[in-house]
């Protein structure tokens, strides 16, 4: 009987190589390890560092090629969960499957549960994006005359707007600008309504 | 009283013999010289009538060339002052006479100005000094579905890109001024907030009457 797991079609082999070394570890052991993957997480740095790794494997007096190898297994299992969403009955059945020992897959799902919403905001907050907006300073300006005209009697819009990669710009606008420039966002405003009421959105 | 105000035109010698130009030349070829002078007069640094322009004005009109420069310049001084203080026609028709030009001329200065002093008027009201203005607003609207460690996301955005152009034209530094485009990402609160700035710059501008 075929059951699929979380992985997708394959179950990857760092995975398959864990319930064959996991029996001979014991849980302070791998507890380490599962908090150190997850600190990872969170942190900014893509991988453990190598003076990390070889600490952390000192301090849980484990071979280091078991214990390289539990470290990988278990940032596979947690990474994947995270990134597709996993629901928990899905987790804790996958992990059954794979024959791994019972406290070692309560420890992983109650770092998956508690760890899982921090990781996400983490995620959207750190996406690539172009500069976004932190500040708009404006003003209005009206000109009354010029070197050309006696009586000008223009208005004028100056922006200033200030993006969080450090550049300040400044320019400014004319009046038939700003209508269109006020007219284009209102539409897009109403799209993104329309788009956020799609149902397709809607399937988490 | 018209008479009170002072005259639109100081008759300084210069202005005098710029006069006596204008009167010696054809007066059905003053409509034509006048339009073109009219089409660039809101830019200062170009000139009306480039060099192989100004050599054939000289054989038509049958004039040395500093008396052909003499009469260009009188004619875009007239209409300089007109466009400044935006008199009506007749106004104009009025002070020229006084300072002494023909009276066909006059006419002829009366027409061309009836028919080009709106357009004169806007397109000098558009120069600025200021160095950037905000040519176009073009955007984009995306939905992000997935990144690097997080799948599934429907998370939508939109991205702005702002083109301003440098109304410099000074031509030295044409060069330099090129157009600059600068993009930002909104996503949807950020958007409503900018939206909510612009609104906020509305109704200021709807409190300005004159």
């Amino acid at each position: 009987m075929e059951e699929t797991t979380f992985f997708g079609r394959t179950i990857p082999s760092e995975v398959k190589q864990l319930s064959g070394i996991i029996t001979q570890l014991e849980q302070n052991q791998y507890r380490k390890a599962i908090q150190c993957v997850i600190e990872v997480f969170k942190s900014s740095q893509n991988s453990i560092s190598d003076q990390q790794f070889l600490t952390l494997a000192k301090t849980a007096k484990c071979p280091q090629r078991a214990f390289a190898a539990l470290y990988t297994a278990i940032y596979f299992i947690l990474r994947f969960a995270i990134r597709n969403k996993v629901k928990i009955e899905d987790f804790e059945a996958t992990l059954t499957l794979l024959e791994l020992p019972p406290p070692f897959i309560a420890d992983l799902k109650k770092a998956y549960q508690a760890s899982r919403p921090t990781i996400e905001s983490l995620a959207i907050e750190r996406r690539a994006r172009q500069p976004q907006l932190t500040q708009l300073k404006w003003r209005i300006d009206v000109i009354i005359s010029t070197n050309l005209l006696n009586r000008a009697m223009k208005p004028l819009i100056m922006l200033q707007i200030y993006l969080d990669d450090g550049s300040i710009k400044t320019f400014e606008i004319s009046i038939d600008k700003f209508h269109e420039l006020r007219f284009n966002i209102s539409r897009i405003l109403r799209d993104l309504d329309d788009l956020e009421k799609l149902p397709i959105l809607k399937i988490e | 009283m018209a008479a009170q105000l002072p005259p639109l035109f100081e008759l300084t010698s210069k202005f005098r013999s710029c006069i006596n130009m204008i009167n010696s030349v054809d007066t059905a070829k003053l409509p034509l010289i006048l339009i073109r002078i009219a089409q660039t007069l809101h830019l200062k640094e170009e000139r009306s009538f480039n060099e192989v322009e100004q050599e054939k004005l000289q054989q038509v009109t049958g004039l040395s060339e500093t008396d052909v420069q003499l009469l260009i310049d009188g004619c875009s001084f007239i209409l300089e002052q007109a466009a400044y203080y935006n008199v009506a026609a007749n106004g104009l028709a009025h002070e020229l006479k006084t300072a002494g030009l023909n009276q066909d001329k006059c006419a002829a200065f009366m027409k061309v100005w009836e028919s080009e002093r709106e357009k004169i008027v806007v397109d000098m009201r558009e120069q600025t000094i200021q160095s950037k203005v905000l040519d176009s607003v073009n955007w984009s609207m995306h939905l992000q579905m997935s990144q690097t460690i997080q799948s599934k996301m429907k998370s939508p955005s939109v991205i702005l890109e702002f083109t301003t152009k440098s109304s410099n034209t000074n031509n030295l530094e044409k060069k330099l001024n090129e157009n600059e485009n600068f993009k930002i990402e909104f996503n949807h609160q950020q958007l409503f907030d900018f939206f909510q700035n612009l609104d906020k710059i509305q109704q200021q501008l709807d409190g300005l009457s004159f």
